[in-house]
């Protein structure tokens, strides 16, 4: 290679490098300098097309970010775009360290005015990572890597304010509420040294608990100058998470000064961002950037309505002053201005309704609500219906999550257990959890007055809640507190949240409440793991696991009551469903609760245990002390006005029978148990079509067993109401399916009704070839003495009483046993079963 | 990341969280690789990610005998599979009638955006260049032309000392494709 040679090679280095590094290229500049290069300089142009066809081909997948998809940053993978701005986007990713989901924002660095930028948003989010406010969508990480910088940060589940302005105004009420939650996120910002500089009605994310959260904290990106030229004043979202950029209708006059922002230009943006809340509009408009300028720096805000308190004008005003040192200079003086006018009793006290208007339902929808959500014809419940909403695990390690479930669970127990409260049950709590409804609706639709939110942080050994009990239909929060104590006392947080909420509410307790909120001896950690596993696992009806981890907390610790009566619970429920022989479930069960009781007097889940045994042992005087006492214990426990129910059914007493199912059912109204157990009530006492209703609710749950059995109770009602062929057409097993005993049964009684005596005595003898103890022995009776079989029916209701098969407690009550109560093999029966005879 | 050699070597031995790493880690890779290469109409019978997917698959059942000493290596061995997938997909799409009915007239294959960009002619021609490089330096223009790595990042994938390395090996192989792709040799 000759020297020229050798700089031909060199220069076709440097271009080639060139292209590598996509700087641009003067190719006939280049050829001039070096003619021999012509044949190679196709080849180069070439290779050039070729990079900036894949850079362009690049470049469109970074423009709808779908490229980040599935991608991993740090250790947070994407999953999905959520919304998208000029200079970044914002994905929703799951974190691959902790169980949980984060927003990330990421940045292009190319979108960045210059390189320094990047290295201050950096620094700014690593500050704001130290803002922990619970107004505040909390930074948890930033990174960046060749292409990007990015924010991790709190995923928040809500609407921008933006989003419900833009279907209605908020009332003044609503205004204030969120201006002062948007004053407390500023504060706390500011005392971390953290401006926020783009705060808008896009920022800021309202919950649908109603709790406001400012977004973007230490990462609002300005754009780039060029990106504001080309942004119109007039248009402010994006995409769907309303990530916006280059906004200039919240920006301070001293910023398009070209002023650095600082503290009160948060506080301008917030007097911007109030008069939209409350109007719709911004205060500073116009048709372009130019107009809207001009009005920022020169014009007084568009006026605000005279219906608008003049206190909150003020307040608005005052932000809005144009010089700096004229406004508020801290955010938590507008709080403090905010504060006495939501307190103020003459100010915007337009109460319930606005608050459907101020969650985005226009007119339309109040009416609709009016249609879909009719209020309950039941009397109303005790003066206060809580709903506590599932606890949620903060400590970032899904292990925890029992933590919170436990607290969950037991707050419900120990509100349960106050009679001046009614506590939704857990699966209600669950339920609601599930919905994405604004909170006044929920509480209208579930029936509750007030939400009890909680969440749970385990530090090695030490736990700390936060609670903060919400009036439900205003959503506005009555009060809060946090509680640090040793991991050891999580069992007497509950009680102690209890005395925090009743204190709140001035609420009278009886002696026996009082006593029943006092502190509990704390309990060791795996004793109490233990024991919220048990009681989980049993809700899901695993009864031999839950059995296995209640026991396991009584080895290590035999003094701690509730887990003896968790194991008596699951005892009584194997006898009831025959998952255990009765006669040894019943004798564990009442070894059990005898345990528990001894130790802590006030168990009522161990009383109610009680109280079935002695009722499956016909034992009713025993049941009913049993059960005043759990009754005592947990006024406000469906279970046991369910066991009550039971208990007054057995003994004739229908209508108060309905009654007690019906007060179950209001506790619980999510559980398609008791609200078929509501049904069979209703059948007791004689309300065939209310039944019906009810047993049709429930078919609605598709094929889970309740819905089965409830498929069947609904065709009795039909041959109860004389369509037994109606019946029969509906038990027919659709093909590929068998039917459950309940089906059976129901056919075995409507084919007897309809006449059809030979069917149903074969359907009769299906049933008796699946075992003994399977199929009801009242179904069986029923259906003989419909098929005029009353010597047989007879034969099989002995056979019951002497197995004391619990079933049969129903008989005084079942309509289709009234053919027969004059016989007095009838009240021989039910004597033998301690029970009178109805008249 | 970890390694995709260790990831590989995971997989041999039957470790079925390595194998889900691995697609979970390469398919935006993969996606972005089909995203120019695929034409729109052999896009709308199979979606990118169907390809991707496919091409995953294929380079899983095959991974056994296959050993990557370098994730360039690897990620030269996915764009493969997934080229011979995508030309299957294009002969695929050019044998089916399109809603019924069969037109002569009708461009037997759309062009991919690729090619809608700088012709197919010179992408062809590029494929073949492609070919005549050196693995490195084959690896060295996947990653940083076509995958739009950072000299850090393909420095990692070819197992070169530095960044400053890594551009001189892309700067290399960029020069010998010129002269490959000149117009007259």
């Amino acid at each position: 290679m000759n020297a020229r040679d050798e700089e031909s090679s060199s220069r076709e280095l440097k271009i080639a490098a060139a292209i590598d590094d996509r700087t641009p290229l003067d190719w006939e500049n280049e050829l001039a300098r070096d003619p021999t290069l012509a044949g190679l300089m196709s080849g180069l142009r070439n290779v050039e097309k070729i990079a900036s066809a894949h850079a362009k081909i690049t470049e469109e997948l970074v423009d709808d970010f779908s490229g980040f998809i599935g991608t991993v940053l740090l250790h947070y993978r994407i999953v999905e775009w959520i919304g998208s701005g000029s200079m970044g986007a914002v994905f929703r990713a799951q974190d691959e360290h902790l169980p949980r989901q984060v927003a990330i924002k990421v940045v292009l660095k190319e979108s960045l005015a210059d390189r320094t930028l990047g290295e201050i948003l950096l620094r700014e989010a690593r500050i704001a990572c130290s803002i922990n406010h619970p107004n505040i969508a909390t930074v948890l990480d930033v990174g960046e890597n060749e292409r990007c910088v990015f924010f991790v940060m709190e995923f928040v589940q809500g609407r921008t304010l933006a989003g419900l302005i833009e279907e209605h105004p908020l009332p003044a009420s609503v205004a204030v509420e969120y201006g002062i939650q948007i004053a407390s996120a500023i504060q706390a910002a500011h005392d971390a040294g953290v401006v926020h500089r783009d705060l808008k009605s896009s920022n800021v994310c309202v919950t649908k608990g109603g709790l406001v959260k400012v977004l973007d904290f230490g990462i609002a990106v300005k754009a780039s100058p060029s990106i504001l030229v080309d942004t119109t004043a007039a248009e402010s979202t994006y995409g769907p998470a309303g990530m916006t950029a280059g906004t200039i209708a919240y920006m301070a006059p001293e910023m398009l000064r070209g002023q650095p922002a600082d503290k009160r230009s948060d506080i301008w943006a917030l007097g911007v961002t109030l008069q939209e809340i409350l109007t719709g509009t911004r205060p500073f408009s116009g048709e372009t950037r130019t107009e809207v300028e001009r009005a920022i720096l020169r014009e007084d805000p568009a006026p605000l309505p005279a219906s608008i308190p003049k206190p909150l004008r003020s307040v608005i005003a005052r932000c809005l002053k144009k010089d700096p040192t004229h406004r508020y200079q801290h955010a938590a003086e507008v709080r403090a201005a905010l504060e006495p006018i939501r307190d103020s009793p003459a100010a915007p006290a337009a109460r319930p309704r606005p608050w459907i208007v101020a969650l985005g339902l226009g007119a339309a929808a109040i009416i609709a609500g009016l249609i879909l959500w009719p209020p309950s014809s039941r009397p109303p419940l005790s003066p206060h219906s809580i709903l506590v909403f599932p606890s949620r695990n903060e400590s970032g390690v899904a292990e925890q999550q029992f933590l919170a479930d436990g607290l969950t669970d037991q707050l419900i127990n120990t509100f349960a257990r106050l009679s001046h409260v009614s506590v939704k049950s857990r699966t209600t709590s669950y339920a609601v959890a599930k919905e994405s409804k604004p909170l006044p609706r929920l509480a209208q639709e579930h029936g509750f007055d007030m939400m009890l939110e909680s969440s749970v942080t385990r530090t090695a050994d030490r736990v700390r809640v936060n609670v903060q009990l919400v009036d439900a239909r205003s959503d506005r929060q009555i009060w809060a507190e946090s509680y640090e104590r040793p991991l050891r006392e999580i069992l007497t947080l509950d009680r102690e949240i209890a005395r925090g909420v009743t204190g709140s509410l001035k609420m009278r307790l009886t002696d026996a409440e009082q006593a029943g909120l006092a502190p509990a001896p704390p309990v060791d950690f795996p004793v109490y793991q233990a024991y919220v596993l048990g009681r989980s696992l049993k809700a899901e009806r695993r009864y031999a696991r839950a059995i296995e981890s209640y026991s396991r907390a009584t080895r290590l610790d035999s003094t701690f009551a509730p887990a003896y009566a968790g194991l008596a619970d699951c005892y009584t429920e194997m006898a009831y469903y025959r998952e255990l022989a009765p006669a040894e479930a019943l004798s564990r069960a009442a070894a059990a609760a005898t345990r528990a009781l001894r130790i802590d007097s006030t168990q009522g889940t161990a009383h109610l245990a009680l109280a079935y045994v002695h009722g499956f042992q016909m034992d009713w005087k025993g049941a009913k002390a049993e059960l005043d006492l759990a009754r005592e214990d947990e006024p406000g426990s469906p279970e046991v006005w369910y066991g009550l129910a039971d208990y007054l059914g057995a003994h004739g007493r229908a209508g108060e029978e309905v009654a007690a199912m019906e007060r179950a059912v209001d506790l619980d109204p999510l559980s398609i148990r008791y609200t078929n157990e509501l049904g069979l009530a209703y059948l007791n006492a004689g309300r065939v079509a209310d039944a019906a209703a009810q047993f049709r609710r429930v078919e609605k749950d598709g094929r889970s067993d309740e819905a089965r059995r409830a498929h069947a109770y609904a065709a009795r009602c039909l041959a109860l109401q004389g369509k037994s062929e109606e019946a029969i057409e509906s038990l027919r097993p659709a093909a590929g399916s068998r039917a459950t005993p309940y089906e059976e049964e129901e056919l075995a009684y409507a084919l007897s009704s309809a006449g059809k005596k030979s069917e149903a005595l074969r359907v009769l003898a299906r049933l008796a070839s699946m075992g003994r103890g399977i199929a009801s022995p009242l179904a069986i009776a029923a259906a003989q003495l419909a098929a005029g079989e009353r010597e047989p029916a007879f034969a099989t209701l002995s056979r019951a009483a002497a197995d004391r098969d619990p079933r049969l407690i129903w008989l005084g009550v079942d309509q289709r046993f009234d053919s027969i109560r004059g016989d007095p093999r009838y009240a021989a029966l039910m004597r033998s079963m301690g029970l009178e005879p109805a008249a | 990341m970890e390694s995709t050699t260790l990831l590989i070597r995971r997989i041999w031995q039957g470790d079925p969280r390595a194998r889900e790493q691995l697609v979970r880690s390469y398919f935006p890779i993969v996606k972005r690789m089909a995203h120019g290469r695929l034409p729109a109409r052999a896009r709308g019978l199979v979606g990118t990610d169907d390809i991707v997917s496919i091409t995953l698959t294929k380079a899983l059942q095959h991974i056994d005998t296959f050993e990557p000493r370098r994730e360039g290596a690897f990620l030269a061995y996915l764009r493969q599979i997934l080229l011979n997938e995508i030309r299957s997909q294009i002969r695929h799409a050019n044998v089916r009638p399109v809603a019924g009915e069969l037109d002569e007239d009708l461009p037997a294959d759309g062009a991919s955006p690729l090619e809608e960009l700088v012709g197919r002619d010179l992408m062809e021609r590029y494929e073949s260049a492609l070919d005549q490089l050196t693995p490195e330096q084959r690896q060295a223009v996947i990653l940083r032309i076509e995958m739009g790595f950072s000299h850090q990042e393909v420095a990692d994938a070819l197992g070169a000392p530095s960044p400053d390395a890594a551009r001189m090996i892309v700067a290399r192989a960029l020069a010998r494709l010129a002269e490959l792709l000149s117009e007259s040799p």
